[in-house]
């Protein structure tokens, strides 16, 4: 039978109401160890079947004297080659989880629905028949095995060939998992509906036997939902951190997902963001904590004491590094110094030979200047040593500038000329700084009416600031607005821009006006005209945004602060969370309070609420998700309706519902709530599910009831049946399919 | 075997993404539930899957078949096409008889009446009782045992006789049990929300509750509105 991954019993009951958190968990903590063959020779002197449950989820294979199947792992096989020692690796089930190599390697035997890889089902075989410890020559015991419900001949023969040939079966016998299911129920009449893994079906059952010409199947499984699911998610976080894997929304669809006993009336109160909320999950994936050590106050001190010592010590270096870089300059001094001393001594062509080999300088004059610098360098330095501060930058003195050019050399009429330029500079600085200083005194004055209207008319300030605040964000939205509006050809935003750009193209009007001399159109008057520029450029307007975008905050920081009645939710950012309530509970409705980005813990959440009702739904409404498939409900409606009265109400006694997916709360609820309007009025219905809770075992357990029955035996193909007559060919009985 | 022990590394990975290291036999875990090198004493050294010989269509040898082709052997075989031999069939190719494929050619019926075939409706009648039993539920014939090889012309007209006067037998294709559409009108849901959409946009076609949504759907990034689209196949497919 097609059945899910089974529902994690130790998980916390499910509740619809209140929102609650799911924890993914951290790893695949799964501890595998190997099975143990079973003891195959206790069976010696019996004669029991060996019955697979093979389901595109899972595969159960066991004898048929036992209770429960001795082999329940999901149906995957990992095949590879180990490179590291060259060896063959063969897995299967959860074992295929062992490794990151075997994980990758993951094969199923089934696509969708239909079984085609016939190495792996060998595979498969292979892992049961050595697991169930047979060890004889042969496999000696008849086979029962599950197949879909109308399985393609091509399938039925390579099975059926695989068993009688490579294994030298004596007998097979396939049927459809939901049929040997209900075949437990012990209910002659009724309705088989599976809600698989891959597709879900609905068979009637008429006088204990399965009814295949009206049977119906939706391509709709389990393993459809919980995709569904992960893409639902994906569109919702479009930039949650990490992958979210398929076995990790299988997880999340078992732990969250319910059947809606009133869709329709369930959404309608989702509509209310509270609701919306309320009914959240919050699923958590594992994240890793950057480590934040907490620290003791001694640590801390510690720590800073450590910091200082290691500055202390930079600055020891630095200093250190200083002097010898001051040390050498003065070496490097005293050489050229020397060497000018020895100028009077020497010829000057010699001297300059000397000055070019020895020194970078090219002339005497270059020397002589660097000496002079350097010295004063080096006094300064000095005295910075010393801990002496700096004289302050006093007035410099330019003497040259008031004196008349005519009673100047012509050196001085050059140092003239610097001297003005120096002065132009200084001047220059000391009116930037008085400005600077004015303009602080300025809006200190400014703050301080500001503080005096607030401390006598505090009502009339917060007015006169959320006034400001409004327009600020007005401005900001305009600007949106005009942006996505720039973005479209015919909206009028664009259209007045094309306009304006017309209108300054075409000058004609200008010289028109010049002609009649009067050439000021009076364009600039109003700051605003200057807009027109900006419009036609279309550039973005990042500047003007973020000087709206600070004033908008500073505003709101002071309103904050001394409004009582100005609260976050007053802010451009309260508005705003406020007008999206229902998106906002959509998607952060599990949490309390404000969203934070930055929190690693919120960023790794996902937040389920109408997904909740939204997927499971889709077995009542496949079209939902493009499935153009009547629902489960109204399919097994008209079923029903199709027989006899008679046999109708025996039927309404047995509708059994198995299938992985059937563990999903609110199955009966909702399927009562749709067939009771499609049914005769008051007629009594009876749903009936797995009578020990798990639907996963429904289908084996009924396979190996049934492998005791006469009825079976006579079922059996023996391998003489195989050869006349083909893989593909069945004997009828009530649970199989038809034979073509 | 002799194995050559792993290198040992210095401490554990802490990836749980990494392969475990060996334990202390040396062993992985891969290692240990590996059951590649079981002997198998049940199973059959020579065998070879005669089912490539079975597909008569050229298209068709190979042995790994897709869902497509598996259910287009059916079609053919159940519309009397040269798609999946029946075991007679194959059979008599194995004798080195030519097989006789579509409704053409005849076989002697003398062939057919030996073995005992109890012609059942097939063939090209079939596309008319496929999908129609829904009215005759209990029809089945339980002395049918076997499958019937080749369709022919007198066959066909055995057919008819059969289906008028006694009770015949429904072919069930892997399309049979697939479920009709829906009768009710689809309801009408958000993209986003999954609540009940009132209105659509006319730019994506997506539909949205209101106008809180629409903001969402207006801001929606290059292509994912299609993604919102395909969830219930309405996305613009390029051909």
């Amino acid at each position: 039978m097609d059945i899910d991954e089974p529902s994690n019993g130790a998980g916390p009951s499910k509740s619809r109401q209140g929102s609650r958190t799911i924890y993914i968990p951290e790893t695949t903590n799964y501890q595998a160890t190997v099975q143990q063959p079973f003891d195959y020779h206790s069976l010696d002197g019996t004669d029991p079947a060996i019955c697979i449950d093979n389901g595109s989820h899972s595969w159960r294979a066991g004898f048929s004297s036992m209770s429960t199947p001795y082999i329940d792992r999901l149906n995957v096989v990992s095949r590879y080659k180990e490179r590291k020692q060259n060896r063959n690796i063969l897995l299967f089930g959860q074992d295929t989880d062992a490794d990151a190599s075997s994980r990758a390697n993951i094969r199923s035997m089934f696509d969708g629905d239909l079984l085609i890889h016939g190495d792996i089902l060998e595979n498969a075989l292979d892992y049961t028949f050595l697991t169930l410890g047979i060890d004889s020559t042969r496999i000696e015991q008849p086979i029962v095995m599950t197949e879909r419900l109308a399985n393609p001949l091509f399938t039925r023969a390579m099975t059926s060939e695989m068993l009688f040939e490579l294994y030298n079966c004596p007998s097979v016998t396939f049927g459809i998992d939901s049929l040997f299911a209900f075949s437990q129920s012990a209910h002659p009449d009724g309705l088989a509906i599976s809600l698989g893994h891959n597709a879900t079906t609905i068979i009637p059952v008429c006088n204990g036997k399965g009814l295949l010409s009206r049977a119906k199947r939706i391509p709709w499984g389990g393993a459809q939902a919980a995709e569904t699911l992960l893409r639902l998610a994906q569109l919702k976080y479009p930039g949650f951190p990490v992958k979210v894997t398929s076995s990790q929304a299988t997880f999340m669809y078992h732990e969250t997902c319910y059947f809606a006993s009133n869709y329709e009336e369930e959404l309608r109160l989702l509509e209310s963001p509270e609701n919306m909320a309320k009914m959240s999950t919050v699923v958590q994936f594992p994240y890793a904590q950057p480590d934040v050590v907490e620290k003791t106050d001694a640590e801390i001190a510690a720590a800073l004491d450590r910091r200082r010592e290691q500055g202390k010590r930079l600055q020891e270096m630095q200093a250190k590094q200083r002097a010898e870089k001051l040390a050498a300059k003065m070496v490097e001094l005293e050489d050229y110094k020397q060497l000018l001393a020895e100028r009077p001594t020497l010829k000057r062509a010699d001297f300059v030979n000397r000055l070019q080999e020895l020194t970078p300088f090219e002339s005497e004059a270059e020397m002589e200047s660097w000496i002079k610098k350097t010295e004063s360098d080096i006094r300064r330095k000095q005295k910075k040593e010393a801990g002496e501060d700096i004289e302050p930058e006093e007035e410099p003195v330019f003497p040259l500038v008031d004196r008349p050019d005519e009673e100047l050399t012509e050196e001085e009429v050059k140092e003239k000329r610097r001297q003005k330029l120096m002065k132009a500079g200084w001047e220059t600085r000391v009116k930037a700084r008085e400005e600077k200083k004015k303009e602080q005194a300025k809006k200190d004055e400014e703050k301080r009416q500001e503080e005096s209207e607030r401390a006598t008319d505090l009502t009339g300030w917060a007015n006169k600031l959320r006034a400001e605040q409004d327009a600020v964000i007005n401005r900001i939205a305009d600007r949106k607005k005009r942006r996505a509006q720039l973005g479209n050809r015919k909206s009028v935003a664009s259209q007045s821009r094309m306009k304006s750009l017309a209108n300054l193209a075409a000058d004609d009007t200008n010289k028109k006006r010049k002609k009649n001399g009067d050439d000021d159109d009076g364009f600039g008057m109003d700051d605003s005209d200057w807009m027109v520029y900006r419009e036609i450029s279309g550039e973005d307007e990042s500047e003007a945004e973020e000087e709206d975008q600070s004033q908008l905050q500073s505003i709101e920081t002071r309103l904050l602060q001394f409004d009582p009645t100005f609260t976050e939710e007053d802010t451009m950012q309260g508005q705003a969370h406020a007008k999206n309530a229902l998106v906002n509970a959509f998607v952060r409705g599990g949490s309390n309070g404000r969203y934070e980005p930055e929190d690693l813990k919120q960023s790794h959440q996902l937040h389920l609420n109408v997904e909740r009702i939204r997927v499971p739904e889709t077995w009542f409404q496949p079209s939902m998700f493009g499935v153009d498939c009547a629902g489960v409900g109204e399919n097994s409606g008209w079923l029903l309706n199709g027989f006899e009265e008679e046999q109708r109400k025996r039927m309404m006694q047995g509708i059994f519902l198995t299938g992985g997916s059937s563990v999903i709360s609110g199955l009966h609820t909702r399927l009562r709530n749709t067939l009771t309007p499609l049914l005769p009025f008051r007629a009594p219905l009876k749903i009936l599910s797995s009578p020990d809770k798990d639907p996963r075992l429904d289908a084996w357990k009924g396979i190996a009831l049934w492998s005791r029955t006469e009825q079976a035996k006579s079922a059996r193909i023996t391998r003489a049946e195989y050869e006349e007559f083909g893989g593909e060919w069945v004997k009828e009985h009530p649970w199989g399919n038809a034979p073509l | 075997m002799p194995r050559v022990p792993p290198p040992s590394r210095s401490g554990p990975r802490k990836s749980n993404a990494s392969t475990p290291g060996p334990g202390d036999d040396g062993l992985t875990l891969a290692d240990k539930l590996n059951y590649y090198d079981t002997p198998r004493p049940f199973k059959s050294h020579t065998f070879i899957s005669k089912l490539p010989a079975r597909t008569a269509s050229a298209a068709t040898t190979g042995v790994k078949k897709n869902v497509k082709q598996i259910l287009v052997l059916e079609r053919e075989r159940v519309s009397g096409g040269d798609g999946f031999l029946s075991a007679a069939q194959t059979a008599a190719k194995a004798r080195g008889e030519v097989v006789e494929l579509g409704t053409k050619k005849k076989k002697p019926k003398t062939e057919l009446s030996k073995r005992g075939l109890n012609l059942k409706g097939r063939g090209s009648r079939i596309s008319s009782v496929v999908g129609s039993g829904a009215g005759t539920p209990m029809t089945e014939d339980l002395e049918s045992g076997q499958t019937t090889p080749v369709m022919d012309e007198t066959m066909e007209e055995k057919v008819e006789m059969a289906l008028d006067n006694g009770p015949r037998k429904e072919i069930i294709t892997y399309h049979t049990p697939t479920a009709p559409p829906s009768l009710l009108p689809a309801k009408k849901y958000c993209d986003i929300t999954g609540l009940h959409a009132s209105y659509t946009d006319p730019r994506t076609k997506l539909r949205y509750k209101g106008l809180e949504v629409w903001n969402v759907v207006r801001n929606l990034g290059p292509g994912v509105d299609q993604a919102y689209l395909a969830l219930r196949g309405a996305q613009t497919s390029l051909k």
